[in-house]
């Protein structure tokens, strides 16, 4: 699913490069990255890092510093492709490093909490006195959504992002994670829960 | 089966992960059951805000130059932060190990070489005969062989002092009588080192003949592939040099010098 997600990010280039004759698919990307080519590579990096800087801001809450992570976590990615045993499975493991990366920064004193950019929260979405109707907009939403988001504890916030925003199937989060199918299952209803109680007058608005 | 439970059953399914085993049951209790019917419906409200979200991220354009200009700094780059600043720090943090378990270390890296040796003694032409008279005059005290009969290895020990720049640095004796072996877990890596410095060696030479043979890409791939090996056998050296008693930095430096005898191997059998 990670991957219908970054199809779309390759666009017209891409689309060239294939009438071109061009062999891009990822596992032959892959394959000539790990030869040192970094046009390959590039190629990657267009598919996948929107995918990632999202789920990675998802994760800090902040623009700036999900791209630093997002950043390091190519650098990784590339530093380490040797590594990676089954090449059908790098999405998979391109989102293990993101959250690793993601886990570490958070571990370094910075939560979820304080790192959030409070200025791009308008205050009066931070009260519950203001009508949603008179401040509902698209952008507006994604800021109460990334609200409720911090208010979740780290795992479950990891797979509710990887499932609900990613689309990524329970099976590459078990993968991603090293979590159980069960603990999967139950973070992500716990975590779907909490966040309709967030969101609830967001919802009844839709 | 209570609600709680169904609207597990039910999340499932409308992430498409349902089994149909269940799915039956499901879809009774939906039709009985007002509240989950409800719970569906929000998930699909839910699912629709959910998507409006996920669009609101951008690449900046100029993330993609970072990450290269990263990927293509110099590898020496990192190793001036350090030696252990980079990958080997991972390996090299670990707890060190007794002496006895660095014996055991260089006994495997020995049984590695002497499959090697046997691989390189396919290659080579020469028979080893003279070599097997060699070594028994040598182990029986027999001094001064015949001059005209240059042993193989002493072939080997000159082929060394041809090679690159690595191995010619190094300054282990190689034409000295045999070591007694076994004896010290020092002398095991030094026999061990040797071995595949030989190996190396001759390889080298092979290869070197090889090389107009090799299609320039893949010609391109090796020679990056050699010099990669190269250093890290020359910072795995210095570490071993460091610190002898380290099995993990033996271990990891005689991994190295494989890992150039796999790439050689590689490069005369295109």
């Amino acid at each position: 699913m990670i991957d219908h997600l970054a199809i779309d990010l390759v666009g017209i280039k891409r689309r060239k490069e294939s009438r071109a004759g061009v062999m891009n698919s990822s596992l032959d990307l892959i394959v000539r990255a790990r030869t040192g080519d970094h046009e390959a590579f590039r190629l990657l990096f267009e598919r996948y890092a929107r995918p990632i800087l999202s789920f990675v801001f998802n994760q800090v809450g902040r623009h700036d510093v999900a791209e630093e992570l997002t950043q390091e976590t190519f650098v990784r990615a590339y530093s380490h492709l040797q590594d990676l045993r089954d090449a059908e499975r790098f999405s998979t493991w391109l989102f293990g490093i993101a959250r690793n990366v993601a886990r570490e920064w958070l571990r370094t004193g910075a939560t979820v909490a304080s790192s959030l950019d409070v200025g791009s929260f308008p205050e009066q979405l931070s009260t519950s006195d203001s009508s949603p109707a008179d401040d509902y907009s698209e952008k507006e939403l994604s800021r109460a959504i990334l609200r409720a988001l911090r208010s979740l504890d780290e795992d479950r916030r990891v797979v509710f992002s990887l499932k609900v925003l990613q689309g990524t199937s329970y099976q590459e989060i078990t993968e991603i994670t090293g979590f159980s199918l069960a603990k999967v299952k139950t973070d992500l209803h716990r975590a779907r829960g909490e966040m309709r109680q967030k969101l609830r007058r967001y919802v009844e608005m839709k | 089966m209570k609600c709680d439970e169904f609207q597990m059953l039910l999340e499932a399914e409308f992430d498409g992960e349902g089994t149909s085993e269940p799915q039956i049951e499901l879809n009774r209790h939906l039709d009985s059951c007002a509240d989950c019917r409800a719970f569906l419906a929000q998930l699909r409200s839910e699912s629709e805000i959910y998507s409006a979200y996920s669009s609101d991220v951008n690449v900046p354009v100029d993330l993609w130059t970072k990450v290269q200009a990263r990927i293509e700094a110099p590898p020496l780059e990192s190793a001036n932060r350090g030696l252990f600043t980079g990958w080997l720090s991972a390996p090299f943090s670990l707890p060190r190990v007794s002496v006895w378990a660095t014996a055991v270390l260089v006994l495997a890296a020995i049984g590695v070489t002497v499959a090697v040796m046997k691989y390189v003694g396919n290659q080579s032409a020469v028979v080893s005969k003279p070599e097997q008279s060699a070594k028994v005059g040598q182990l029986a005290n027999d001094a001064s062989p015949n001059p005209n009969q240059i042993s193989e290895p002493q072939k080997k020990a000159d082929d060394v002092e041809q090679a690159p720049a690595l191995v010619a640095h190094d300054k282990t004796p190689r034409t000295s009588a045999p070591r007694p072996r076994g004896n010290t877990p020092d002398q095991l890596v030094q026999d061990a080192e040797q071995k595949y410095l030989t190996a190396i060696a001759m390889l080298s030479r092979t290869a070197q003949r090889k090389r107009s043979q090799l299609d320039p890409g893949s010609l391109a791939r090796l020679d990056q592939a050699l010099a990669s090996v190269d250093r890290t056998i020359a910072g795995t050296r210095k570490v071993v040099r460091q610190h002898p008693d380290d099995p993990v930095a033996v271990q990891y430096m005689l991994s190295a010098y494989s890992r150039k005898v796999d790439v050689l191997r590689e490069m005369i059998g295109y």
